[in-house]
């Protein structure tokens, strides 16, 4: 499956990328920001706050976006994907819950590798095992992303699925979405977190519902390719 | 009591509360901490691990010298003590692959009592208190381990808030006193634990009377207690009976029989303060019950008494075990209420604070070695410091917020 | 009468229709507006004829040769406006005052602040923008904000002591022995407050005036513990704990005398019913004690009853390290108990820990007196 794929994958991206440059944006952008889009976003890295700007720096002059509450300048509890995970996973605003979801998610997916880590005998074994929640996270995410998606485009009153190359946002988006719906779709009585940690195990193994689903696109983006130039 | 106490300490709930909040107690000054944070990253490898870990594991050996120190229990005496051990503390052990605890000042105290006592005397009453998560009940477990270690039998409550709390809980009426009302299935699980935690000490303990269940069926004098306890898990009906005849002869026999009993009750303010209405316990009437009509909680309430002799009662007094708005303060006297004081009165309270800034640093570097902090920043002195300012070194808040890390 | 008349005229004339209203200031102003107009139209025939007879005098000139007179050519000698006569205000008084003067001679009684009588600088004031005032506060001259303010300068130091000086030969001598406020409220515990008021109106009585106050400290009446507490009990919130005062005030009798006289009525009246005790006082529970008594709680049954089974344990087993060494031989009596230090210790603990609440010291000293009554001891 996926030898075959990938070929096709640079073939693809070669022909759209040949065809128009990557900064013409295929999906229509939606502004929804309460900013202006001459707003920069706020310095989140504590050296440089407590360095300061450097004298030629741009945003000296620039406007610069109020920190938002989940934002935050510590190494500890903050990373950018978390917090775009964390938000996704949201309903109805009740964000405490869905922190608390993610916390578990963490500590759940520590417990299985440190439990692994402790009962290692040899070191060689023990270096084998990923401990770090996040970098697993980040894999799994990584795993699940789509290089490409098909978009609608109507030509001559024909409805045609394109494969365009998605952006890097949409990429983050895509995956995460999956792994999200594919846990929300398994048995209710367990607990979020729970479901959590075997998906995103299995996608850190490259295996799982929201991988297939990456899968299911690239292939249909793969059949579809006729049509690639209609975009 | 005068002036009614749980009246004025409505009142003086608040201030006394206050009052706590704002004074420390002596612990270790902060510059000394400081300098124990700068020297452990200084040390290697080896050295920083006896930073945080004793190779004492017999917890009778425990000195001062070694609080903020773990120490690991076998294996085997952990099946004794981990009924009561908070879950995630038990989580976190079995991914460690190892079940250590820390020397903590309190129990050291408290284990100090215990050495000294005249056990020919009327039992002594401890009391722990402190604020939520602050250790009460892992004190409560040193101790226990200490006391099993010295043959001690232990009658042992994990969490009496579960007796008056009606959770879809089976309620009978108690075949031995009418008014009274037995939890048939929390008695089996008390007897089931007693039975594990007090393994090879029963067998010498008979029954001095006679006990007649029904008609037919009854224990004579000499009865085994491994008999007994058989009898409450196979008839049901009769569990609370059971706990209640193990512990009237537990006080009978342990003058004449030279035993020592240990009466460890977490959260022992559930026997005198009434759980709010929504979800107490209610007999089939669907009359609110108050806790003294509970069977099991009414026998455990003579364990608590002084006319009886060798042994020693350890309670400890919790928050949660109150109604919500019983809990403005984690004072052992706001905590139990008028009644409770008095049938505790006199008793020892003992402290339990949060950890000192030693301790959290000992508690860090251990989460660090067992592999569970991965963050690279909280390896850091800075991320340390961070991680103790975070949690303000309450060891619950501070596991919790280690938990994700 | 003229109003009307005048009235009746404009409505013959039909010139204004508003003035048919009968108010009368509309009306006037509408007379005196057609008063003008009368005097304008009696102005214009006097200037008609005098145009006439200028027109006469033009005729009789033009037999001469007439000079066309340019305008503006001739500087006409300009009719030298005699000098209007104008009441220009004196400088102000402050740039004439010596340094050394008498400010209670210029400022003898409370007034309205003068601009130019003070002799210092001052501003009064808001600006509400830069552009107003040069954005400077404005300063005293005219400057209505500082007049509306009362002023203190009728107060100076200088003016106390020359009405001090004026009214001294009213005074009597302060008493002796009465230097400090302790030897007052020694020699006079009981404080009386009345007040009477003056002022220029239409009448000299003022409704607060017979109103009358006594103040005592309650320390300074003979009353035992129970009487006491009936007393506070009984003034309720005339009774402030924190100063030890209790406070009567009346205002039911119409004249002062009377209600002094009641205010102090009430003092004897509750004082000797305090003493009383009635029948139904007997009744008085431990629920309604105003606060925590050691020795008729349950906490001194309960220590009483410990302390006698383990003198009791301590007969029989004989062993003499490990006995309560302080217990007397004889416990059954249960004064020579309560007598112990150790016990009274304990009792003072308890009483502590329920009564001023829970917190490090008295729970610390509840530990060791504790520890101190059951003989407990730890390494820590």
């Amino acid at each position: 499956m996926a030898a075959p794929f990938v070929s096709f994958t640079s073939k693809a991206l070669g022909t759209i990328l040949r065809g128009q440059p990557l900064t013409k944006c295929v999906f229509p952008k939606v502004h929804l920001s309460v900013y202006n889009p001459k707003y920069v976003e706020p310095v989140l890295d504590k050296d440089t706050l407590t360095k300061g700007l450097e004298d030629g720096d741009a945003r000296h002059h620039m406007p610069i976006k109020a920190p938002t509450t989940d934002l935050s300048i510590s190494p500890l509890f903050y990373d950018d994907d978390v917090r775009k995970f964390t938000n996704m996973m949201m309903k109805t605003g009740n964000k405490e819950r869905v922190r608390e979801i993610t916390r578990k998610l963490f500590e759940n997916i520590k417990h299985m590798q440190v439990e692994k880590y402790n009962k290692a005998t040899t070191d060689e074994e023990r270096s084998q095992i990923e401990c770090n929640p996040i970098t697993i996270f980040k894999t799994a995410v990584e795993n699940c992303k789509p290089l490409l998606t098909n978009i609608r485009v109507v030509k001559g009153g024909v409805a045609y699925r394109v494969p365009v190359c998605a952006r890097p946002s949409d990429q983050r988006f895509r995956a995460m979405k999956w792994i999200i719906e594919s846990c929300r779709d398994k048995e209710r009585r367990i607990p979020m977190e729970n479901k959590l940690t075997w998906e995103i195990m299995d996608a850190y193994n490259n295996q799982g519902k929201a991988v297939r689903k990456k899968q299911e696109v690239h292939r249909i983006c793969e059949s579809n390719r006729a049509y690639a130039h209609l975009r | 009591m005068a002036a009614s106490i749980p009246k004025k300490l409505g009142t003086l709930a608040s201030r006394a509360g206050l009052a706590l909040r704002k004074s420390v107690f002596p612990l270790e000054n902060g510059s000394q901490a400081c300098a124990c944070l700068s020297v452990a990253a200084k040390r290697s490898e080896n050295n920083q691990r006896s930073s945080f870990r004793t190779n004492e594991a017999d917890p009778r050996k425990h000195t001062l010298d070694h609080t903020g120190l773990y120490y690991e229990i076998p294996e085997d005496e952990m099946t004794i003590l981990k009924t009561g051990i908070p879950s995630g503390h038990l989580r976190l052990m079995k991914s460690f692959n190892e079940s250590c605890l820390m020397v903590r000042r309190p129990a050291l105290e408290l284990s100090g009592y215990l050495k000294n006592i005249n056990l020919n005397h009327p039992a002594p009453r401890f009391v722990l208190y402190g604020r939520r998560g602050s250790g009460k009940t892992i004190t409560m477990h040193h101790t226990m381990q200490c006391c099993h270690r010295n043959g001690w039998i232990i009658v042992h409550v994990p969490w009496a808030g579960k007796w008056v709390r009606g959770w879809f809980k089976e309620v009978a009426a108690s075949t031995f006193k009418p008014g009274r009302y037995d939890l048939p299935a929390d008695s089996a699980e008390w007897l089931t634990q007693f039975r594990a935690q007090n393994q090879g000490k029963l067998q010498d303990l008979k029954t001095t009377s006679e006990y007649i269940w029904t008609k037919r069926e009854k224990a004579e004098i000499g009865t085994s207690f491994e008999e007994i306890i058989n009898f409450g898990l196979t008839r049901l009906k009769f569990s609370s009976d059971c706990v209640g005849v193990i512990l009237k002869e537990l006080r009978a026999q342990a003058q004449a029989k030279g035993l020592k009993v240990l009466v460890a009750i977490d959260s022992v303010n559930a026997f005198y303060v009434q759980w709010n209405k929504l979800n107490a316990l209610k007999n089939m009437e669907k009359k609110q019950l108050q806790p003294g009509e509970i069977s099991l909680i009414h026998n455990f309430k003579k364990m608590i008494n002084t006319n009886w002799t060798h042994g020693a009662v350890v309670c400890a007094v919790s928050e949660e075990a109150n109604d919500e708005t019983k809990r403005e303060s984690y004072t052992p006297i706001y905590l139990l209420g008028q009644e409770g004081f008095e049938a505790l009165d006199p008793f020892v309270p003992i402290f339990v604070p949060e950890y000192s800034e030693k301790e959290a640093l000992s508690n860090i570097n251990y989460f660090i070695d067992r592999n569970w902090i991965q963050n690279h920043y909280g390896k850091t002195d800075d991320g340390k410091r961070e991680l103790m300012f975070v949690s303000n070194k309450n060891p619950f808040n501070l596991a919790r917020i280690c938990s994700h890390l | 009468m003229a109003s009307n008349s005048v009235g009746r005229w404009i409505r013959s004339r039909r010139l204004l229709s508003f003035v048919k209203s009968p108010e009368f200031r509309a009306e006037k102003t509408s007379y005196s507006s057609q008063q003008c107009l009368l005097h304008s139209s009696s102005k214009s025939m006097n200037e008609e004829s005098n145009d006439l007879s200028n027109q006469k005098e033009a005729t009789t000139e033009s037999e001469d040769f007439r000079v066309y007179q340019i305008e503006g050519l001739k500087k006409a000698p300009s009719a030298k406006r005699a000098e209007q006569w104008s009441k220009r205000a004196p400088p102000p008084r402050y740039h004439s005052m010596p340094i050394d003067q008498d400010w209670t001679n210029v400022w003898p009684t409370a007034t309205t602040f003068k601009w130019s009588a003070i002799p210092f600088p001052v501003r009064q004031g808001y600006v509400e923008n830069s552009s107003e005032n040069e954005s400077v506060i404005p300063s005293k001259y005219a400057n209505l904000e500082l007049m509306k303010g009362p002023n203190f300068l009728h107060l100076t130091p200088g003016h106390v002591k020359k009405h001090c000086k004026a009214i001294k030969h009213f005074c009597t001598k302060w008493p002796e022995g009465l230097q400090t406020e302790e030897d007052c409220h020694k020699h006079f515990p009981l404080e009386s407050i009345t007040a009477d008021y003056v002022f220029a109106g239409p009448t000299l009585t003022d409704d607060r005036a017979r109103k009358a106050c006594i103040k005592f400290k309650l320390s300074d009446l003979d009353l035992d513990y129970h009487a006491k507490d009936k007393f506070i009990r009984l003034v309720g919130d005339r009774y402030d704990s924190a100063t030890d005062e209790v406070t009567f005030e009346s205002d039911r009798c119409p004249l002062k005398s009377q209600n002094l006289e009641y205010v102090k009525f009430l003092l004897t009246a509750v004082y000797f019913e305090s003493w009383k005790i009635e029948e139904w006082e007997q009744r008085k529970e431990l629920s309604d004690m105003e606060k925590y008594n050691w020795d008729i709680n349950k906490s001194s049954k309960t220590c009483l009853s410990l302390l006698k089974t383990i003198k009791e344990i301590d007969n029989a087993s004989g062993n003499e390290t490990s006995k309560l060494k302080y217990l007397p031989e004889d416990v059954q009596d249960s004064s020579s108990v309560y007598d112990l230090s150790e016990i009274h210790q304990y009792k003072t603990a308890v009483e502590e820990l329920v009564n001023d609440g829970e917190n490090v010291e008295t729970l610390t000293s509840y530990k060791l007196a504790v520890e101190k009554l059951l003989n407990l001891k730890t390494d820590v």
